[in-house]
Parts: structure tokens; sequence; C-alpha cells
């Protein structure tokens, strides 16, 4: 599986953090991005099932594409792919972990 | 008084190049004027002309559906690749092939074989006349081609099923029928002359669906190479669809017969007339009228978020009724799979809000298909 680079990464969360701007709802409680064997995916995890926050994860994962095209020459082939989306429903407690393959791009403050 | 009268028409052109404001439409044209003057000053009169009217016209044809693409064209201009003597030699048989079985004698067909090598040259280089002459040196789009052959896809499943799953094994086989692909693209590239070139594509194969359906079957998580493997056999067989139109179009305007525009087509299209060129049919059906999203991307509107604007809601609808009707040149796709136009009637505002300065842009994303908006992009994107 290839590796992206720090930079890829960088840019990725940058655009990524850019694409949400105005698109976050109270609804939302984390987003992280990810890297699989099948390229890049945006997980979002929303509180309650919401159609017009769903809309919105697409929206950003869409937007976050259009971002990467003003640098899409710092950016390897193997790392250009189709950005994907999950969205998760849950209530549970939300933990950051450190992994190799994923970065937490957005997480609210939770409820003590 | 023949000389005078293609000096005053350089001069009126010259005026016309000056005055011009519409690079689409002035790129194509000054090639076409500049390889029309270039075969019109071979001859010492308008007769020896109007002999050899029916070749240069075709040569100057295949030079408009070479210049017709203009990201790939400027790709040629500007890196300056060396000159492809095969494909030059290529269009030479062609075009004096065809002016041998409309009844032109040897010694026309020779002259104008003379012409010809210069000016196909020509086209290779972008039509940069400076490189005329320079015919050495095999470098150039054929080995953008990665045609296998029937029997490559054939032993490529063979040699997949026996990785029994095995990740790894798979994802050598792919490496390995990679390489069997450039070095036969190598080989075509190689070619002294049109029938190598002819025997190397006869037999040339791309995956079916049916081929890529197997193959994803045995590989359910796939990696980067065989994407990427997947995705080039894709671009052939959309550079394969292409020839065919286009072959037909050159049959109907030339009068050619159907193997003759075939083969032009094929050299054509490795020139950059039309490989890997999407149309709208590529894409998915967008609806006719601009989204409520598209207020994100205008200017001073409270939705606005960042990123590229459009200075109004009119201007976005301009530009997807252009795409509606063709009016646009699409350039490609974004990794989403979104088309990407350049249309010159609007222009936009890039600013992608991440540290770049604002770019005045005519390339444009149709981002979405039930709820589509126009989203300016960088005027530089070319599809990777």
């Amino acid at each position: 599986m290839y590796e992206p680079t720090l930079i890829e990464w960088n840019l990725h969360v940058l655009m990524l953090n850019q694409s949400m701007i105005g698109a976050v709802s109270h609804n939302f409680r984390m987003v992280s991005l990810k890297w699989n064997n099948e390229g890049w995916l945006v997980e979002f995890v929303f509180a309650e099932k919401s159609d017009e926050d769903e809309e919105e994860a697409f929206e950003i994962s869409d937007q976050m594409s259009v971002f990467l095209m003003d640098v899409h020459d710092q950016i390897s082939n193997e790392a250009k792919t189709k950005i994907r989306t999950n969205i998760v429903y849950s209530k549970e407690l939300l933990f950051v972990k450190n992994r190799d393959h994923e970065r937490v791009v957005f997480k609210r403050k939770s409820a003590k | 008084m023949f000389r005078l009268l293609l000096a005053i028409l350089h001069k009126i052109f010259q005026l016309y190049n000056s005055a011009a404001k519409t690079p689409k439409l002035h790129k194509p044209l000054n090639l076409f004027y500049s390889l029309a003057m270039i075969q019109a000053r071979q001859f010492a009169n308008p007769k020896e002309l109007f002999v050899n009217l029916t070749a240069i016209f075709l040569a100057c044809y295949m030079a408009i559906f070479a210049a017709l693409n203009p990201p790939r064209f400027s790709t040629y201009h500007t890196d300056n690749i060396e000159i492809n003597g095969a494909i030059s030699a290529t269009f030479s048989d062609i075009t004096t092939g065809y002016m041998g079985a409309n009844g032109a004698s040897d010694d026309e067909i020779r002259e104008a074989s003379q012409i010809f090598n210069p000016i196909f040259a020509a086209i290779t280089s972008g039509g940069d006349q400076s490189q005329f002459g320079i015919n050495s040196g095999l470098n150039t789009s054929l080995t953008e081609n990665n045609y296998l052959n029937h029997g490559d896809v054939a032993n490529l499943k063979l040699d997949i099923t026996s990785c029994v799953g095995d990740e790894d094994c798979i994802q050598g086989v792919l490496l390995e029928y990679n390489k069997l692909s450039e070095d036969r693209n190598n080989a075509i590239s190689d070619c002294p002359d049109y029938d190598c070139v002819l025997d190397l594509m006869e037999d040339a194969a791309t995956f079916t669906d049916d081929d890529r359906a197997y193959l994803r079957s045995l590989n359910r998580g796939a990696n980067a190479t065989y994407a990427a493997f997947l995705e080039i056999q894709q671009i052939d067989a959309n550079a394969i669809a292409g020839h065919q139109m286009l072959a037909l179009g050159i049959e109907d305007f030339t009068g050619m017969s159907s193997e003759d525009a075939a083969l032009a087509a094929v050299v054509l299209g490795s020139l950059g007339g039309d490989k890997g060129r999407l149309s709208k049919t590529d894409f998915p059906e967008i609806q006719a009228q601009v989204s409520q999203k598209q207020n994100r991307h205008i200017e001073g509107r409270p939705e606005y978020r960042g990123g590229g604007t459009m200075a109004s809601k009119a201007d976005a609808q301009e530009v997807l009724d252009a795409y509606h009707s063709n009016n646009v040149q699409i350039l490609g796709k974004n990794d989403q799979g979104f088309p990407v136009v350049q249309y010159t009637g609007v222009t936009g505002n890039n600013s992608p809000g991440a540290g770049y300065v604002d770019q005045a842009t005519n390339v444009f994303i149709i981002k979405g298909t039930a709820s589509p908006s126009i989203v300016p992009t960088n005027p530089n994107w070319t599809p990777k």
C-alpha cells in the first residue's frame, strides 16, 4: 500500500479543514481523515440522523477535492484518489487515538 | 504576382494576429495558416499550387485535428519534445498514398513528400517552425499508449489466478504487465516506418468490462497500483472509441478508404487529436439549472464559505448552458469525477483560501448532478 508523504497528509488535512468552514452544525461530533487501500476517506460522526448534515458531509468531501486541484502538482498520482465519505451515528464516548493512517480534523467537546 | 499575393495575405494575417483576442481560435488558426503558407511558398505559380491542392488541404486538415486539443498541444509546445521520425513518416505515407490512389504522378508524390515531412515534424513539435528539419529521436506520444495484445491479457488472467489471492503476488503480476505494456509502446515508438507501427498496433487489446469485473473479483482490496493499472486501460478504451469517431470523420471528409482513414485516426489520436479526450457523454446527466448551492460560490453572498467565486449566478448559469450546448472545452475530470471545463465567455475568481493569491480563471468545475453548481478552479489545471 502506498504511504502518503507528510506533505500529502498536511495538504489533505488543510483542504478538509477549509472545506468545513460554514458547514459544521451542532450535530457534528468528529471528523477524521483516513487513508487505506482504496485511498482517502473522510469519516463523519454525527450525534443523530440528519439528511441535511449527510448532504453537507458529501459536499465537504467534494469541496475538498476542488481545493486540492490547486495543489495537484504537489501530490503524487498514487495519492490522487477519489475522496470517499463515511457517515457514522454515535452517542458513545469518542476517543482520539494516534494512528498511522488517520488524522482527526475536528472534534466537538465531549459532555461530562 | 503569385508571391506578391502571398505576401499580402501574410500581412493581413499578421494584422489579424495582433488584433485577435480569443486564444482558442487564435492558436489552431495560426498553425493552420503557418502550414498552408509554408506549403504555398513551395510553388512558383497558382497552377502548381492547384495541382497539389488536395494533398495540401489534407495536410492542413490533419494539422487542425492535431491542434484542436489545446492542453496537449501546449504540452508539446512547451516541453519541446524531440520530433518523432516514425510519426512524421507515417503521416507522409498516408498522404502520399492518398495522392497516388487519386492519380498523382510519382514525381508529384515525391515532391509532396518532401514538403510534408517537415510539416508533419512541425505538427509533432506543436507547430513550432523553428523545429523544422529536426527529425531525429523517437520520444513522443506513441509511448503514452498502453496496449497489451490479446495474448498478454489472457496470460495476465492466468498469472493472477495462479496467485490464489496473494496480494503481493497479484501486485507483482500487475507491475510485470505494466512493464510489458511499456516495452511494447517503446517498440511502437522505435518503429522506423509505417508498416512496423501497423504490425504492432494490429493485435492491440484493451480490457473489456468483463475483464475488469474479473480482475476486481480477484482483488477486492484494490490497491493504488491496481487502481492505476485499471485506469490506464480505461483511458486506452476511451482513446480507441475516439479513434473510431475520428476515422469516420476522415473517411467522410476526404474520401479515403475505411482502412486508411482508420490508420490516419490512430496516428492523429496519438498526436493529441483525441487521445483520452472526454465528452459530455462520459459524465452523468447534469440538471440544466444551477442550484441554490451556487450561492456558496458567489461574491458577497452570506452563504459564501471561502474558495473560488463567480461574479453572479447568471455567470454560473452561462457556463452551465455552454456545457449543455457543447460550447465548452472539457479538459478532464477531477478526482471526484466532476467535469472540469474551460469556457472563455465567463471569468471567475479562483481563491482557494489556503494561502494562495486570487487568480482570474476560465476553468470551472461542474460540481454535482441533481443540484449542480459552478466552481472556478486553477486556471493551470491539467488532467493528472
